[in-house]
């Protein structure tokens, strides 16, 4: 039997994956009480950054061309950013629980790229509140600010490569689920370090925090820099950008995969 | 004694916190970057000159905004989650039928565990302050001391209170996270955590005193000048909030384990 070329796997993959979804979402709107309540739920806690970041800008004024409305497309963009990953991978942060239980087993028995099957076999219910609450200020931010055709086009070709970021990220802490024995702890904090500074505005960076911040632990190239290319589009931010997601993600899903030979099954019996 | 059991329940915990020193340090790696990048924001801020009615200097407000991470490091936002996931597995009947109240017991191991992860932050984030920004400008006299005691016990309190209560939620709703969330927040703002209290616009810093979500931490408005002022008012706010908070807290929990049915197993 011929072997299926790269392409058609990778594309079998994303379909698998796209199915897997979306079976997902259906199990999810079978209790839409709490979905909703859960999409509300994120939306109010997201408005809380809104107003912070509101409230520093109308006691210290503009501050390198940051503004209180900026927080808008700061806000948009990392809600979107987040939310989108947070759909198509909510299954990575249960690496750690797998692994201690034996449940990743499973994982490796099908005949599919694990890592895809980890990844889209949960779904965040939240995060389809971050998705919708980042629309929603992005559009206000078209209304209300001065947002060229070209800064839209920058942005929208900056958002994959923000995405890739975040979930290279994501791979890289969680695959501290076969390092450690309370990874799920570890793996957490890991990611909550590229999770806080990323609703920053990234124009208050200067120097070697700029630098720490965006090749070191990348928060802003999370939401500060997609925003700053929505503000004034600049190429060679879009290119940093797609450079330092390329190293990323290729880098964490190599040392992802390098780790789980490591794995040794703990024979869960019915894991 | 009957605190005493609560107190080795503490000790227990705490002593058990201690195998996972790994999730303490890398827990403080993200509160060292939280640092570094508020100071990298805040130092920029003021570069550029900061107004005169603030009435902080940059060390201030980062000293302000370290007394809120080192708030939660005690572990009362735990709380919710802690009580939550026992009444969702079922686990909470092998608690109730222990001679100890179930919700200090949980409170107990809370703290217990979160012990060494707070001393450790306690260091670090003093030693990064003093790094950073050096000294605060206000001068810690035995008088500004006592007051901060006061209010960040009693803010500990509350704020083990506060979460408890969220996690009684759980007898009633399917999922308290919405409930965290937006409590999360609410706190997040008005208890100064990315920005100090003191600088917020009047009606906002009014509303933070008198909200139970100020009421939580108003200690950390010790770095402002107006402080020694406004003691008295952030005093009566928190114990206004601990009564109603701890009043309420009983009646529900009666009304859940009322409500509590068992199928065996």
């Amino acid at each position: 039997m011929a072997k299926s070329s790269f392409f058609t796997v990778f594309f079998q993959e994303i379909r698998v994956a796209m199915l897997t979804l979306r079976m997902n979402i259906h199990a999810a709107l079978e209790l839409r009480v709490a979905f909703g309540l859960q999409v509300l739920g994120m939306m109010v806690n997201n408005c809380a950054f809104l107003v912070l970041w509101f409230t520093f800008f109308s006691v210290f004024g503009d501050v390198r061309e940051w503004q209180g409305l900026d927080t808008l497309a700061l806000m948009g963009a990392g809600t979107v950013i987040f939310g989108v990953v947070a759909i198509l991978s909510e299954g990575l942060p249960h690496l750690a629980d797998l692994v201690q239980t034996g449940g990743f087993d499973s994982f490796l028995l099908k005949p599919r790229n694990p890592l895809v099957r980890l990844a889209t076999h949960k779904i965040s219910v939240s995060a389809v509140g971050d998705v919708v609450f980042g629309v929603v200020c992005l559009v206000i931010y078209a209304v209300l600010g001065d947002v060229s055709p070209m800064g839209w086009v920058g942005f929208l070709l900056v958002l994959p490569a923000a995405m890739i970021v975040l979930l290279g990220f994501d791979i890289a802490c969680q695959t501290a689920a076969f390092y450690f024995d309370d990874a799920a702890n570890i793996a957490f904090s890991l990611y909550k370090t590229i999770l806080s500074p990323s609703l920053y505005p990234a124009g208050l960076f200067t120097g070697g925090y700029k630098f720490f911040f965006t090749f070191i632990v990348p928060s802003l190239l999370i939401a500060g820099y997609p925003a700053e290319v929505l503000k004034s589009p600049d190429w060679k931010m879009i290119v940093l950008v797609w450079t330092v997601a390329i190293f990323w993600f290729l880098g964490s899903v190599s040392f992802f995969f390098f780790s789980l030979r490591r794995y040794e099954s703990g024979n869960h019996i019915g894991g | 004694m009957w605190g005493k059991k609560y107190l080795v329940m503490a000790q227990v915990a705490a002593k058990n916190s201690a195998t996972t020193w790994l999730v303490v340090v890398v827990g403080n790696v993200q509160t060292v970057l939280l640092f570094f990048a508020l100071y990298a924001v805040y130092k920029t801020a003021f570069a550029q000159g900061a107004p005169q009615s603030i009435g902080m200097t940059l060390a201030d407000v980062l000293w302000s905004m370290s007394i809120y991470s080192l708030f939660w490091a005690v572990g009362a936002r735990a709380m919710a989650n802690q009580i939550s996931d026992l009444v969702t597995r079922g686990s909470v009947e092998v608690h109730l039928v222990r001679p100890a109240s179930f919700l200090f017991s949980q409170m107990a191991a809370r703290f217990g565990r979160n012990w060494w992860l707070a001393w450790v932050q306690i260091i670090l984030v003093v030693t990064l302050m003093l790094l950073l920004v050096g000294a605060p400008s206000v001068t810690l006299s035995l008088a500004i001391v006592w007051r901060f005691a006061i209010l960040f016990i009693l803010g500990m309190g509350l704020g083990y209170g506060i979460y408890t209560f969220i996690g009684i939620l759980s007898f009633w709703l399917q999922d308290v996270k919405p409930v965290l969330w937006i409590m999360d927040k609410m706190v997040m703002i008005f208890a100064g955590a990315y920005l100090p209290v003191a600088l917020m616009p009047d009606g906002m810093r009014l509303f933070a005193q008198w909200s139970p979500f100020g009421a939580i931490l108003p200690a950390t408005q010790v770095f402002h000048e107006a402080f020694m002022q406004r003691f008295a008012q952030l005093l009566l706010s928190q114990i206004f909030w601990i009564v109603l908070c701890y009043g309420g807290m009983y009646i529900v929990w009666h009304r859940a384990t009322k409500k509590l049915s068992l199928n065996g197993g």
